[in-house]
């Protein structure tokens, strides 16, 4: 059996199930009172729950992650929603210092079981308004978070994703940051199972079987991939494998090289800005451990690097339908060694 | 408490840090943020807590966790200082409860709110006290962690050591107001100024903030007056004019409960003699125990070149509680067999 819900349902689902199964669940954050939340995630909560339970905070970031740490030391489990992943940057101490390193540094004599949600992006599902929120409030940081060891990150794409993620996260003995891409949350809907669904951290899931070409998508970018495999199939007739790894760390690295090791080709596409964007980090991992299955270069589909613009320009930076689609033709269009060409030259014919 | 026992504790944690601070100038030990003329504050708080209460303390009030109830002593300030205990802010197991600090100044007042809001959402009678430098208050965090306590009426002390600089730079050229204790009424928190020279001063007043914290009347803020003889660390050099070192070297905590012992007849020159004698000796005692150590611990591992890095699966189970995923210890085996 199962329920048809939105993203941000899932997400608000989770708590709820979380709070009631276990007492230590505390949500800390600010406006998550009455209001519910900037965007709703939490909305009905408090009644339920009530302000032992849900603890509203100032405008002071640093401060309430830092309650966090302190009572996920003293035993409780804090869920701590941050308005926008963009306004975590201001603690960023609190998350990379201290939340990070708690069990490295204490040899293991302590670890940190707390979630620290980031609703992060802009909507590119094509439903809705379309576009970014302006500079500061659109960003993807997940690889920031992924090159600070000790955190566990995850990405849900869809209603089950989010609350089986959301709902493992919280018993995780780990410290969780859980990416939600706030694009989706009114935009997106799917069955979700009933009862206590778990889905297991460290497991990607395999959205449309191919053998042509693997396109790795996070978060939105798997909704994008998913239109661009069925414009591939249709006018290509190409069949693409699209994976959503729904955790980057632990990244299941087994799911990307075996796909890749099948289709020998390989794009990933992610809204977060190229340079240092975890795109490259699979694509070494491509490199280093499947480099002889691969017939074509890797290739990226991501935000350009620069600021993403406010309202519908945002459009011209992000990836999308288009960019995803003629960056998997290239690698398509291509086999190696490329015909007639040097290895630098690769792109330039059919781009 | 008594007297004698206050100037007991003080005067340990002197000679403990005193030898640290040598030690690590003479290069045996690396780099060491002395806690010289710092100890009246550690000592005040340590001896001013319960057993159940949090003690979080900066750099230089080590002693504060020594003298908690039943906590550790000169031995112990000792072998910290060698690098083979737990430092002042770890968890000492079976002792009583402390918090960690994070390498950034400010950054560990945090979860120290944090700890003092579990014991309010838990009902518990117990208390927290975080120690920062003068230094640290200049940062957000600290403003941010004050506001959310006196917002929530938290069971916290707020101690700050006013030792006039902040690693080279002087509190005047940090801070426009002349006391930081003034920032209480922007927070609507209680606050004092205390003679940090001062054990006996710290502890009371300490000791009855503790007490109106834990009948629940919310935070509270102790600005501790104290001063730094010597280099923010013995491996920087210090840079302060001479009337300035002057100046910062006028009071010993140490001479002030002396001075007062030897003057109400408490203590006499002899007595004190043979105190400082015997508190030697267990430093004496302690770093030559803590050299063998060292020395034995050296000789039995390879070094860390010789015995390379640790796999991929290593590392992580250094950084997080859940095991590896499959493929990973599946990659490390691997590797092991190939070599």
């Amino acid at each position: 059996m199962s329920s048809r819900m939105s993203y941000i349902q899932a997400i608000r689902e989770a708590h709820r199930q979380e709070m009631g199964r276990d007492e230590s669940v505390m949500l800390l954050g600010i406006d998550v009172g009455p209001l519910g939340g900037l965007f709703g995630a939490t909305r009905s909560l408090y009644e339920e729950f009530g302000p032992s339970r849900i603890l509203e905070f100032p405008i002071s970031e640093t401060g309430y992650i830092g309650a966090g740490i302190g009572m996920a030391s003293e035993g409780f489990r804090p869920i701590i929603e941050i308005q926008m992943a963009d306004f975590v940057t201001v603690a960023l101490d609190q998350v990379m210092t201290v939340v990070s390193k708690e069990y490295a540094v204490t040899g293991g004599a302590s670890s940190l079981p707390l979630v620290i949600r980031l609703p992060y992006g802009a909507n590119l599902t094509g439903q809705g308004y379309m576009g970014g929120a302006g500079p500061a409030h659109s960003q993807s940081h997940e690889a920031w978070f992924c090159h600070s060891p000790g955190l566990t990150v995850v990405m849900p794409a869809n209603p089950a994703d989010a609350l089986g993620l959301l709902k493992a996260a919280v018993r995780s003995p780990d410290p969780v940051i859980f990416m939600e891409q706030k694009g989706l949350y009114y935009a997106i809907e799917g069955e979700v199972p009933d009862g206590d669904h778990l889905v297991d951290i460290g497991r990607a899931r395999v959205v449309t079987e191919g053998t042509d070409v693997t396109i790795v998508a996070l978060g939105a970018m798997v909704h994008v991939a998913e239109r661009v495999a069925e414009i591939l199939a249709r006018e290509d007739g190409a069949a693409a494998e699209v994976i959503d790894p729904r955790t980057l760390v632990p990244l299941d690295e087994q799911a990307i090289l075996d796909s890749v090791r099948k289709t020998g080709r390989l794009v990933i596409a992610h809204e977060a800005h190229r340079t240092g964007g975890f795109a490259a980090e699979i694509a070494a991992i491509a490199a280093q451990k499947a480099f002889g299955d691969l017939v074509a270069p890797v290739l990226r589909c991501t935000a350009k690097d620069v600021a993403i613009p406010a309202g519908a320009a945002a459009l011209r930076v992000l990836p999308g339908v288009a960019d995803l689609t003629s960056t998997v033709r290239q690698v398509l269009g291509s086999a190696y060694p490329p015909q007639g060409a040097g290895l630098h030259e690769f792109g330039r014919a059919s781009a | 408490m008594v007297l004698e026992e206050l100037y007991r504790l003080t005067l340990g944690s002197r000679l403990a840090e005193q030898r640290i601070t040598d030690l690590s100038k003479a290069g045996e030990i690396p780099g060491h943020h002395s806690g010289l003329n710092h100890e009246a504050v550690g000592v005040g708080i340590g001896t001013a807590v319960d057993w159940d209460d949090c003690v979080q303390t900066s750099y230089r009030s080590g002693a504060a966790v020594m003298h908690a109830r039943g906590g550790l002593g000169v031995r112990e300030l000792v072998l910290q200082g060698f690098g083979l205990l737990p430092g002042p802010r770890e968890q000492h197991p079976g002792g009583p409860r402390t918090l960690r600090s994070t390498g950034i100044v400010g950054g560990q007042l945090p979860m120290a709110v944090g700890v003092a809001l579990s014991y309010q959402l838990k009902r518990l009678p117990s208390v927290v006290v975080a120690v920062i430098g003068d230094g640290a208050a200049s940062e957000g965090a600290v403003h941010e962690c004050m506001n959310i306590a006196g917002v929530r009426r938290l069971p916290i002390l707020f101690v700050i050591e006013n030792n006039g600089i902040a690693l080279s730079t002087l509190f005047r050229n940090t801070t426009a107001a002349s006391s930081l204790a003034a920032r209480g009424a922007g927070y609507g928190i209680a606050a004092a100024t205390v003679d940090g020279h001062d054990t006996v001063a710290v502890h009371h007043a300490v000791g009855d903030a503790v007490a109106r914290l834990r009948a629940g009347a919310g935070p509270e803020i102790i600005e501790a007056l104290v001063s730094r003889p010597a280099e923010h660390a013995t491996v920087i050099p210090d840079v302060r004019s001479q009337e300035d070192l002057d100046r910062a070297r006028q009071v010993d905590c140490v001479t002030v409960l002396r001075d007062r012992l030897l003057g109400s007849g408490a203590l006499d020159a002899q007595a004190d003699a043979e105190l400082v004698g015997s508190l030697s000796a267990i430093v004496d005692a302690a770093v030559a125990e803590a050299r063998e150590a060292r020395a034995a611990a050296r000789a039995g591992a390879a070094s860390h070149a010789e015995a390379g890095q640790v796999s991929d699966a290593q590392a992580w189970r250094m950084a997080h509680a859940v095991p590896p995923p499959a493929w990973m210890e599946r990659e490390a085996l691997e590797r092991e067999a190939v070599s």
